[in-house]
């Protein structure tokens, strides 16, 4: 009787009682039994299953038999040994090949060292910087004329401003300075032929060749203390 | 406690190992493990179908077996306690490397194409092409057995490409006879599913 195909490749499979009979009969301890054989003869299933298990068995037994490789023996040894785990790691980390520093990072180190900043560090100077330079210059150039038509210290007036009002007098001698200031300033603005200016560029403690106020600016402006790096005009 | 297995042919290496002051690759145990390595080492093989698994659970089948020897009876042969340990070891590790996201190497570089002993005369009867067709077949072979679980495995292992008895079977993985049978029944209904059409292809091939 044949047994209902459960293999997805719709194989034929072997009766169930002769099953056990076909399996034994491909191994080692195969048992010629006659029976079976006359099965065989007569079940074209079985006789198809035992060919397939036959095929499937020689294949099996055929696959080469492997040497254990002789690193087997040497992990071994180390298993076997008490701490012979740890030493093996360690052994193998201390077998680990030691690579050389490239030349490039020598390179990179002398650059580095010989110089504090490359060119390239320069460039990356952030575009605001002009504007601000030339900002901080007309500024300057304001604030000076103003000293020269109130005929008087900037400091002075700054210190004026500061203090309290004390009476008419003074506070109409600050709007005066102030009108002053803004109309001159205004003027020098209007009639200047073309923007030209200096610029300075400032990094580090070296004080260089600017001018304190320069640096308390650029101070408030990139919350550092600056120095100078270079000049330069446009 | 049962008497010991007189009819086992380690009778006497065995107790001899244990007679051994300390567990180390010298002496009995160099002989055990010499006797043992090729066997303990396909079996391993072909359950992991790797291998660098393959070498790690031979390690530990040894490495443990050789620890536990003393208290070794003979209530089996210890071929079929050391294939035991072996096919457990093999599982163990299998099932553990499952877990590995990375595909093993073994697959490009497995140990039958490395430079083993069988070579040079297979390169004498068989043309390059012949020798490629062959591996690429047992190569497949290898990942259908691979692809079984691992009680199919383990029986198809031992019953087909080391030549246990049932009985051996039997002992080494501790099932009854009818268990043996059941399993080595389904095992080739496994092999129907992925072995068969391996080999249809090569044929048509």
């Amino acid at each position: 009787m044949h047994t209902t195909s459960k293999n997805p490749s719709h194989l034929p499979e072997p009766c169930s009682e002769w099953l056990d009979a076909c399996i034994a009969s491909l191994g080692v301890d195969s048992v010629k039994e006659g029976s079976f054989s006359e099965h065989l003869g007569s079940c074209p299933a079985c006789a198809a299953a035992h060919g397939r298990y036959r095929i499937q068995a020689a294949k099996l037994a055929g696959l080469p038999r492997l040497s254990a490789p002789h690193l087997l023996e040497q992990s071994l040894g180390f298993a076997l040994t008490p701490g012979g785990r740890q030493d093996r790691v360690l052994a193998a980390l201390s077998a680990l090949p030691r690579r050389e520093a490239p030349g490039a990072l020598s390179h990179q180190l002398v650059e580095t060292l010989a110089g504090d900043f490359a060119d390239e560090d320069i460039l990356r100077a952030p575009a605001a910087l002009d504007g601000l330079v030339d900002q901080s210059l007309r500024d300057l150039a304001a604030e000076r004329t103003a000293v020269r038509v109130t005929g008087s210290d900037l400091q002075s007036t700054r210190s004026t401003q500061a203090a309290p009002p004390t009476g008419r007098k003074l506070r109409a001698i600050t709007a005066l300075a102030a009108a002053a200031i803004l109309i001159i300033a205004t003027d020098q603005w209007m009639s200047a032929p073309e923007a030209s200016y200096s610029f300075t560029v400032v990094r580090g403690n070296d004080a260089g060749p600017l001018q304190p106020h320069q640096l308390a600016m650029l101070a408030a402006v990139t919350g550092r203390q600056c120095s100078s790096l270079g000049e330069g005009s446009q | 406690m049962s008497q010991p297995l007189a009819d086992d042919p380690d009778l006497a290496l065995v107790r001899a190992c244990q007679a051994q002051e300390s567990v180390c690759l010298e002496g009995a145990f160099r002989d055990l493990y010499e006797a043992y390595k090729d066997r303990v080492y396909n079996t391993c093989y072909r359950i992991t179908g790797s291998a660098t698994d393959a070498m790690d659970a031979a390690q530990e089948t040894f490495a443990t077996a050789f620890r536990r020897i003393d208290g070794f009876r003979f209530e089996s042969r210890f071929s079929s306690w050391i294939y035991r340990v072996a096919v457990n070891a093999s599982i163990d590790l299998r099932r553990r490397s499952a877990s590995r996201p990375w595909v093993s190497l073994d697959r490009l570089r497995s140990p039958l194409n490395e430079g083993t002993p069988m070579d040079p005369q297979d390169e004498r009867v068989e043309s390059p092409g012949g020798a490629a067709s062959r591996r690429e077949l047992e190569g497949d072979i290898q990942e259908a057995i691979t692809r079984l679980s691992p009680k199919m495995k383990a029986i198809t292992v031992l019953r087909y490409m080391e030549g246990l008895s049932y009985e051996e079977i039997s002992e080494s993985l501790e099932i009854s006879l009818g268990t043996v049978k059941s399993r080595l029944s389904r095992a080739h209904g496994a092999l129907d599913r992925e072995l068969t059409p391996v080999l249809d292809r090569h044929l048509l091939n």
